[in-house]
């Protein structure tokens, strides 16, 4: 064995140790960031989105539904006619496009992330479930998954939209349902694997009862896999709502998100094309660097995978 | 049951396993995979149940153990019926009965440290508790009963060798002090190098704790060197069960009789000049066995009677259970090719 004579200290497999402090585990995972460089450069890219929609009205002192049509369809201010009054230059209405760019991160990340958070709770009980209990349950819920992957989800969510209207609430929980299938049939199919493997099976001979089972073992081996599956449907839903905010599906056209920007700047490409250029930019970054983290994820959580990488 | 020295009573056992299903589909067919199988394990002893890949050796053993509920039949351990145990009851009687399992990659938890692996029936079953210095005491103690340094609780699964998990495999089978131990091919997966320490290990075991195995595995050879009795299975039932010297000196099964032939023999000479007899063709699919002796299809000398009648049991010595038609003292089963006499 490669890892006979290193310390246990030095093994891969510190980072979701039960007996080391919290503390070690952190700084473990710092090392262990560091060696993989995309890794780097997506949390990297993944914290800029986080700090700019947190800090948003601290970062630019401009309100970004401020309309100031003296000052419209000014450029960036690093070219002619620019000022560092307005970084990102401003739109037709003469807003604040660095601001809506700030406050858009919002809409963003929070579609992405209450989004990911129903489709991954509600698909990850589901499939467990399914996957642990078998039979005629998991017959059913499979064939109802199957039922809302085979949804039209355009038509889907235009259909939402214009029964229950343009709403925040209404974009995450048309994703937090759509996606929901994904999260289950990833779940599923893990449980039906670890309930074929040796140490479920071995557990069940000790003695163990159901929810040792499933808290003990099943689950610590589900959420590596899950959470990987997170990282790469957020950055989905974030691509989506953009494409949906264009398509004027998304939020109301008030609300300062990528997509509605996006979808107002369409008409001035030729003549000002940095009023579609950054709300475009900041969504390719943003996704660029939820990828990068997600492949990076999966290495560190997946033990198999965690080798190779040393 | 009656006799002490049973420790298992197996009772025509039957575990069928339906094909098929689906949300709308009914059941399509039934595998046969062990079709009312008998047999009897003796205190202390090892039984090596032998068979080629699919013919229901691993699900017998997990049937016995209850892991797959057999369909029908009875299982008695000691004088319980396993069978008829309410889940509960049957988890408080798990600690005498353990399993070692074929893959050492597979049966531990990438996620938990060798020591929580090999504790965890303790702590299950609350003869210790949690993080407790008895139960840190008892595992160390396994650990170096299995031949492995101590030290290692702290470390996890993929740090280890294929023998080291499978050492780690059975000290957690030996923490609560069972009585039987189903051993599911417990070095097939294992470097040919290693195979003989594990084995060595177990009979070791064995004699030391008094343990009663019933080794499950394909290895001819191996179960030759370990076993008191073996049975030979074929597509889901028992076809020859002897003394191992028994089985090998006097195959009475033509089935038996090929498997043999088909074990390297260590001397050279006798490997030359030894007559081997290979089985032609696949074993028939378990969800459709054949008519009669399920043999006949592959069996150099089926008669008529073995397509349409299937063979009861026959004790042609004592403690010698063939089940052939042709089995008996005369040597009317022996294949001619190995040099038995055969008038056919």
């Amino acid at each position: 064995m490669a890892t006979e004579n290193t310390r246990p200290q030095d093994s891969a497999d510190t980072l979701l140790d039960v007996e080391r402090t919290f503390t070690d585990r952190l700084a473990y995972a710092g090392r262990f960031l560091w060696r993989d460089r995309s890794g780097v450069v997506g949390l990297v890219l993944f914290l800029i989105v986080v700090l700019a929609a947190v800090f948003a009205p601290q970062l630019s002192h401009y309100d970004p539904l401020e309309q100031n049509l003296r000052d419209n369809k000014m450029p960036p201010a690093w070219s002619e006619g620019g000022s560092w009054d307005h970084p990102f230059g401003t739109d037709n209405l003469g807003r604040d496009n660095f601001a809506r760019i700030l406050y858009g991160a919002r809409v963003s990340l929070t579609v992405g992330f209450f989004g990911v958070l129903i489709a991954g709770g509600l698909g990850m009980v589901v499939g467990a479930i399914a996957g642990y209990v078998g039979g005629r349950f998991d017959d059913v819920i499979m064939a109802l998954v199957n039922l809302v992957l085979s949804l039209p989800y355009l038509l889907f969510v235009v259909f939402i939209a214009s029964v229950l209207g343009r709403s925040l609430l209404n974009v995450i929980l048309i994703f937090g349902i759509t996606d929901s299938p994904i999260f289950a049939r990833v779940a599923r199919g893990e449980v039906l694997r670890m309930r074929r493997s040796g140490y479920v099976e071995s557990a069940i001979s000790a003695g163990a009862r159901w929810p040792r089972v499933l808290f003990d073992h099943i689950m610590p081996n589900l959420i590596g896999p899950l959470i990987t599956l997170a990282t790469f449907e957020m950055s989905r839903m974030i691509f989506y709502e953009a494409g949906l905010g264009f398509l004027g599906l998304s939020v109301p056209p008030s609300v300062p998100s990528w997509g509605n920007m996006l979808a107002a700047g369409r008409k001035y490409l030729t003549s000002s094309p940095w009023i579609a250029a950054f709300p475009g930019l900041a969504i390719m970054f943003t996704s660029l660097g939820m990828n990068l983290l997600g492949d990076w994820l999966r290495d560190v959580l997946d033990p198999r995978l965690r080798r190779a990488r040393k | 049951m009656t006799e002490n020295n049973v420790l298992v009573q197996v009772l025509c056992l039957r575990k069928y396993f339906p094909l098929g299903g689906g949300l709308f589909g009914g059941k399509t067919g039934l595998v046969k995979a062990v079709d009312g199988i008998s047999f009897e394990i003796r205190r202390g002893e090892t039984l090596g149940l032998v068979g080629e890949s699919g013919c229901g050796k691993s699900t017998t053993g997990r049937a016995i153990l209850q892991l797959h509920k057999p369909t029908s039949g009875q299982v008695f351990f000691e004088d319980t019926d396993l069978t008829r145990l309410s889940a509960e009851e049957l988890r408080r009687l798990r600690p005498k009965m353990q399993m070692i399992f074929q893959d050492p990659y597979a049966s531990l938890n990438p996620r938990h440290s060798v020591g929580k692996i090999v504790g965890e029936p303790l702590v299950i079953h609350k003869v210790m508790r949690k993080g407790s210095q008895e139960l840190e005491d008892r595992v160390a103690e396994l650990l170096e009963l299995v031949g492995m340094d101590p030290s290692y609780v702290r470390r996890f699964p993929h740090e280890f060798s294929g023998g080291q998990r499978q050492r780690i495999g059975i000290a957690r089978a030996l923490s609560l002090n069972p009585s039987f131990i189903v051993c599911d091919e417990p070095i097939s997966a294992l470097d040919v190098s290693i195979q003989a320490q594990v084995v060595n290990l177990m009979q070791d075991l064995q004699q030391q704790l008094g343990l009663t195995y019933l080794l499950i595995a394909h290895d001819l050879s191996m179960v030759k060197h370990v076993s008191h009795r073996i049975a030979v299975m074929y597509l889901g039932k028992i076809m020859e069960l002897a003394d191992r010297n028994a089985l090998f000196d006097n195959p009475l099964h033509p089935y038996t009789q090929s498997l043999n032939s088909a074990v390297p023999l260590p001397v050279p000479r006798l490997e030359r000049q030894r007559r081997r007899f290979i089985l032609k063709g696949d074993p028939p699919s378990p969800a459709f066995p054949p008519s009669g002796c399920v043999f006949h299809t592959r069996c150099p000398l089926a008669i008529e009677k073995c397509v349409a009648v299937e063979p009861e049991p026959s004790d042609p010595y004592p403690g010698h259970t063939v089940v052939c038609h042709l089995a008996d003292q005369s040597g009317r089963s022996k294949i001619p090719e190995l040099g038995g006499r055969a008038e056919k």
